[in-house]
């Protein structure tokens, strides 16, 4: 009974000193790299690929301060099927999954007819 | 493409081309991109897309325009659209606190953004806190029609803007649509639109708390379309973090057919979140959920899920940006998990090498249960400033619809008589924006 407390005791220790070893780690690469993310806008960190319309609603003009109106255009309107840009290969397959989370966002760039030409006729 | 059209663009291109002489500041852009792709019944397609973007700035009276257009061509399916106009849009600024944009333009107004045959006349004084447009034009769907297909109606609207009012955005936006012309069709045909959006930074030093929303109402069909109310937050300058939840519905009543409407039979409320954190140097954590709560029709309430995160690094020496994510979706149509690799490599100054490996199992309630894999990978050599070729290739397979290989050639040729070299950026700059 005495050993298996003694191990205890020694694996609780040794779990002790990697987690400090692993503290002491993270806390050095934190304050090794003062360099801030500056050539970005705050804005454009967390999730904006998904929630950029408020901001280009609210205030268009300070997205063509940075971007011509082609890099809104390749995204929405762009059509060809040669490259991969909003979705990858794979989405074809999972598509109907992900539009009955929030067709919404389908609407942003599609029309109904773009469902409807292609279920009616599969390529 | 009708030879009418044809010729039309031809001279919209040789005159936009012969214009450069009287133009301070002009680009010119040929991209050819062409896939020869072999499927699952060795249906073999060869599309090849020619793309051509023209620019032309500081001409007499402030005059600038701009086109962007595709031609595509597939000798094994002629049936398919030949030809894309994407902006065909000219710029024009008076006097300096009015301008005028006219032509067929990526266009904003509050509500949507989508592409617009029309014009809009701003006027936005230096001083005062109040800026507005009026707009009108037939919105277009590159997708659903040529170029003279009248399906979107017609838009008529105006957006009043705050202005000069330190760290804070609001537009006002009011749209009348008018989808086609019968008798009586108040409700069916004729949508009046209000909106209002806004949003305030506590202050304009970096990483302060952002707060943002937006309320749209369909004033005919007596419907909320949207509502959205958002905060970013930076508790640390490594932590970037979002809360959002938004409203939205749409009007049964309507002719307009949105993907919306039709799968759902009333509203829906969504709650989503977002982050981004560096970890230490070249190290990103990211993260993005998102849950939804919907009614259906003969099914009753029904929940969404969406989910992703994953590790951001770069690796300096070999200039090389990693990415590693796992997604997640599940709606009343299934659930898919996902895991995605990205390598994008800049080594050697002149070439850069894109890899994707993506892995998707799905199970839907059609019981096309399976496994996707994806395989894309480009090669791009810069020949000159603004000219590319490349080279990739593709492999994609399922076990539903079997397998699929892509062979891919890009060619890109820029021009301009402009003074801004990219390689000119010093090497810290270049560091940075691929750690960013």
């Amino acid at each position: 009974m005495a050993r298996w407390q003694d191990s205890k005791k020694n694996m609780m220790k040794k779990i002790t000193i990697i987690i400090v070893i692993l503290l002491g780690m993270a806390a050095t690469a934190f304050a090794l790299d003062p360099d801030n993310d500056a050539m970005k806008p705050d804005s454009h960190r967390a999730g904006w690929a998904t929630g950029h319309q408020q901001a280009a609603k609210t205030d268009a003009a300070s997205c063509n301060g940075c971007h011509k109106k082609f890099f809104c255009i390749d995204c929405h309107q762009r059509r060809d099927t040669v490259t991969e840009r909003v979705h990858k290969r794979n989405f074809k397959f999972y598509h109907s999954i992900e539009a009955r989370t929030n067709p919404k966002k389908c609407d942003t760039c599609h029309k109904i007819t773009f469902c409807t030409d292609c279920h009616a006729n599969p390529k | 493409m009708g030879n009418k059209v044809a010729i039309c663009f031809v001279f919209v291109l040789v005159a936009a081309l012969s214009s450069q002489a009287f133009a301070k500041s002009w680009d010119f852009n040929y991209r050819n991109l062409a896939q020869f792709r072999d499927g699952r019944n060795n249906d073999s397609q060869i599309p090849v897309n020619q793309y051509i973007s023209v620019g032309l700035s500081e001409l007499p009276r402030n005059f600038s325009f701009q086109t962007d257009f595709r031609s595509f061509v597939d000798a094994n399916n002629t049936a398919d659209d030949a030809f894309d106009l994407y902006q065909a849009a000219f710029h024009i600024d008076p006097v300096d606190i009015f301008s005028i944009d006219a032509g067929r333009m990526w266009f904003a107004d509050g509500f949507d953004a989508t592409l617009i045959d029309g014009a809009r006349f701003s006027l936005f004084p230096k001083s005062g806190y109040l800026g507005s447009s009026v707009y009108a034009g037939v919105p277009r769907f590159i997708e659903t029609g040529d170029l003279f297909r009248l399906t979107e109606g017609l838009i008529v609207g105006t957006n009043l803007n705050l202005q000069n009012v330190k760290d804070t955005a609001a537009q006002l936006s009011a749209k009348w649509r008018k989808l086609d012309a019968t008798k009586n069709d108040y409700k069916e045909n004729d949508t009046i639109y209000l909106g209002l959006t806004a949003s305030h930074q506590f202050s304009n030093i970096g990483a302060t708390p952002n707060i943002y929303g937006d309320f749209e109402y369909d004033l005919a069909g007596k419907t909320i379309n949207a509502g959205t109310a958002g905060v970013n937050l930076y508790p640390h300058w490594r932590i970037a973090l979002t809360f959002e939840g938004n409203y939205f519905d749409v009007s049964r009543d309507s002719n307009e057919t949105t993907i919306f409407g039709n799968y759902f039979s009333d509203e829906l409320v969504q709650g989503r979140q977002a982050a981004q954190i560096k970890l230490m140097k070249n190290l990103h954590l990211l993260e993005d959920v998102s849950y939804q709560h919907y009614r259906i029709g003969g099914l009753g309430n029904k929940n969404g899920y969406t989910a992703g995160g994953g590790l951001d690094y770069y690796w300096e020496k070999p200039k090389l940006s990693s990415t590693g994510e796992y997604y997640y979706r599940k709606s009343f149509g299934g659930n898919v998990h996902g895991g995605l690799l990205e390598l994008v490599n800049k080594y050697f100054e002149k070439l850069v090498a894109d890899l994707s490996f993506d892995v998707s199992r799905y199970s839907k309630i059609t019981g096309q249960d399976g496994t996707a894999t994806s395989l894309v990978g480009l090669l791009s050599y810069q020949i000159a400033k603004r000219s590319f070729l490349g080279i990739g290739g593709e492999y994609n397979h399922n076990n539903w619809f079997d397998r699929e290989g892509r062979l891919t050639i890009n060619f890109e040729m820029g021009l301009d008589n402009t003074m801004y070299t990219p390689e000119k950026r010093s090497k810290k700059l270049n560091r940075r924006f691929h750690e960013i």
